[in-house]
């Protein structure tokens, strides 16, 4: 019997108890739509996290002061400073630039205009080392940083709530605390991710960040970037050695600073999300499980149902592989059906929360769609085929007596 | 050459301890072109005779030849495929599919034979209705035709093969008497037209159609007799 003969007679089949195909299909639906939300989620937040992963900047290692809980409270075990600056630059091999970040915040007033602001106290490198563009104006020189300038370069949002007249703001002395400092650049706007504003920043010279601001002579972190990536590790290593010797510590006590690659951090994390999947997906596949037995279920009472048609069709002249072949066409046709529910579903589902939620980007994933057939195909040859092995096993004569 | 032969047919079966000996020791066989009925009283063995026949069931001894093949030595396609070819099934309760056109019904053994193209299928399933005298029903479903035309209906899906051998078991039994004897009547055509059947039948009415008349009891055949048969169309015209 010809393929497509099969195809008609198990499409026929199916359609002749639609209710009860349907409710038979829902087990993959839910199961696939699963999949389908799931392994989209899963690929575009990634994507999401390494896009803001690399705007933070990937070929980095920031060197900060640990941290040890004492007595109740929390204490930094060092302070990183000049001296640290000067021996990392001294000893370290394979660096490209390393330059200190000092952050903290003040009130940021220009006319009635008032905002509160991060400060991020950097090298002229800032903005390069973080992927940041400059807009408008022009971003401050080693000269300004050399000689505590008093200039800043402001994201959008602080534009936006600063100058509301539809001023220029490049030029413009704003008050920061009780300083005047002069907006000599507007960064490019960056799109905001699981909610955190990047636009809402403004960037100054550490050097003036420190006297005008902090009043300590410490960083926060200090930033070492390698050209080569593969460089990271060794020169994580070799941080760690020239700390030790700096701060005059035996090689038994344990350094005092935390090294931390933002590659092995994004690692982490993405570590976490497919964890997340992992779990999303075991969820999937038990419904998928689920489904599979009500396929199951229901090709056994179709095959009892259709005793008789099975009997006269052995006595016509169906081999075993005949009735296999029909009821096996039955389950997959079944199951691959409720997938393609399931994928249009799902996939309905998905745009839904992509149009509602701004930062998640809708993606068609091709993957999923055909993991998607290939698991309803194999739920479908699975499933029916205990079912399609009775139904070819039946003999005939007792099957044409069956009431 | 015989349609059939069989020769010291065994069939026993097992049921708890006990062995039943449906079929001990028969042995006939049918030429081309007659017209055979197997009488005998309920559990005489009759439909378990003609299952052998029909090569749905084998037997447990002794040989059986259909046209010319060694049935005993085939394995289950074998059969499968002699059942296709050379063999056309004509239940008492009619089996046709339900929800399913005459047409349909009529094509389905040829779905199960890969030489024959759904165009070719379709020609000579209407052909068969149309021996039948069931040209004009062809799109109608089994709920859609009386017993008499379903019964014909199988007859015509028994025929569209073109089968060596028509087997018939109870063909008559759910059917009224006036269309028994039509059935009947429209058996002798096929008889007419050189078909070679075998009829299981309980009732010597629908027997004294035939030309030959094989009687069964316990298993054996205890008459084997020609028959001078009547017609089935005077029988109905005098009814
Ligand atoms: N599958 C079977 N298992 C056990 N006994 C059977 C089976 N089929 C038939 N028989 C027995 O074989 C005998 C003949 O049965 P059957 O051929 O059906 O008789 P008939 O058709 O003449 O009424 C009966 O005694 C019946 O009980
Ligand atoms: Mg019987």
């Amino acid at each position: 019997m010809i393929i497509l003969d099969t195809l008609k007679l198990a499409l026929r089949a199916l359609l002749r108890n639609r209710m009860r195909t349907f409710l038979t299909m829902l087990g993959i639906i839910i199961g696939i739509s699963s999949v389908i939300i799931m392994m989209s989620l899963g690929s575009s937040l990634t994507s999401v996290m390494s896009d803001t992963f690399s705007s933070m900047g990937t070929n980095s290692i920031s060197v900060s002061g640990k941290w040890e809980r004492e007595g109740g409270y929390w204490r930094q075990l060092h302070e990183m400073d000049v001296a640290d600056i000067n021996a990392l630059r001294e000893g370290c091999s394979r660096v490209a630039l390393i330059t200190p970040v000092v952050v903290t915040s003040s009130p940021l007033v220009f006319g009635n205009n008032s905002h509160s602001g991060r400060i991020e106290g950097g090298s002229e490198e800032h903005l390069r080392i973080n992927n940041i563009a400059v807009e408008r104006g022009t971003m401050f020189d080693s000269a300004d940083v050399m000689s505590f300038a008093k200039v800043c370069v402001i994201g959008q949002t602080v534009a936006e709530h600063l100058f509301t007249d539809g001023e220029d703001p490049i030029g413009q002395t704003v008050r920061c605390g009780n300083v005047p400092v002069t907006v000599i650049g507007v960064l490019q706007h960056r799109e905001k991710k699981f909610g955190y504003d990047f636009d809402d920043l403004v960037v100054m010279p550490y050097t003036t960040v420190m006297k005008r601001f902090t009043g300590n002579d410490y960083f926060d972190y200090i930033n070492i970037i390698c050209n080569n990536p593969a460089d990271i590790d060794y020169t994580a290593i070799e941080i760690e050695q020239i700390m030790h010797i700096t701060h005059g510590l035996t090689p038994e006590e344990p350094v005092d600073v935390s090294i931390d690659i933002q590659s092995e951090t994004m690692e982490q994390l993405s570590n976490i999300l497919s964890i997340v999947v992992l779990v999303l997906s075991i969820i999937a596949g038990i419904s998928l499980l689920v489904g599979g037995i009500g396929i199951m279920n229901i090709m056994y009472v179709t095959v009892t149902e259709r005793t008789r048609e099975i009997g006269l069709r052995k006595a016509i002249g169906a081999r075993r592989s005949n009735i296999m072949l029909q009821f096996l066409t039955e389950s997959v046709v079944l199951s691959l059906t409720g997938g393609l529910l399931g994928i249009l579903f799902g996939l309905g589902i998905y745009a839904l929360a992509a149009a509602l939620i701004e930062q998640l980007p809708f993606a068609l994933n091709v993957g999923a769609i055909l993991i998607s057939f290939a698991v309803c195909t194999a739920v479908g040859l699975f499933f029916g085929w205990y079912p399609a092995r009775r139904a070819a096993d039946l003999d005939p004569i007792q099957a044409l007596r069956y009431e | 050459m015989n349609t059939i032969e069989i020769q010291h047919l065994q069939r026993h079966f097992t049921v708890g301890d006990e062995t039943v000996r449906a079929l001990d020791d028969v042995s006939f066989s049918i030429a081309p072109g007659e017209f055979v009925s197997i009488m005998g009283t309920s559990g005489s063995g009759k439909s378990t005779l003609l299952n052998i026949l029909g090569c749905l069931d084998t037997p447990t001894s002794g040989s059986y030849r259909l046209d010319g093949e060694d049935v005993q030595t085939m394995d289950d396609n074998q059969l499968a495929s002699i059942r296709n070819r050379k063999i056309g099934f004509v239940f008492q309760s009619y089996n046709l599919l339900p929800r399913t056109t005459a047409l349909e019904n009529v094509e389905l053994p040829l779905f199960y034979n890969r030489h024959v193209s759904p165009r070719e299928r379709t020609e000579r399933a209407k052909e068969a209705l149309r021996l039948v005298g069931l040209e004009s029903r062809m799109q109608h479903t089994s709920a859609q035709l009386s017993g008499g035309q379903q019964q014909r209906v199988a007859i015509a899906r028994a025929l569209v093969n073109d089968p060596v051998l028509i087997l018939a078991d109870e063909a008559t039994g759910n059917l009224d008497t006036r269309t028994s004897y039509e059935i009947m009547a429209l058996f002798q055509d096929l008889h007419a037209q050189g078909k070679t059947i075998a009829f299981v039948t309980h009732e010597p009415d629908i027997a004294a159609f035939t030309t030959r008349i094989i009687r069964l009891r316990d298993g054996h055949i205890v008459e084997d007799v020609p028959n001078t048969p009547i017609s089935a169309t005077q029988t109905l015209q005098a009814l």
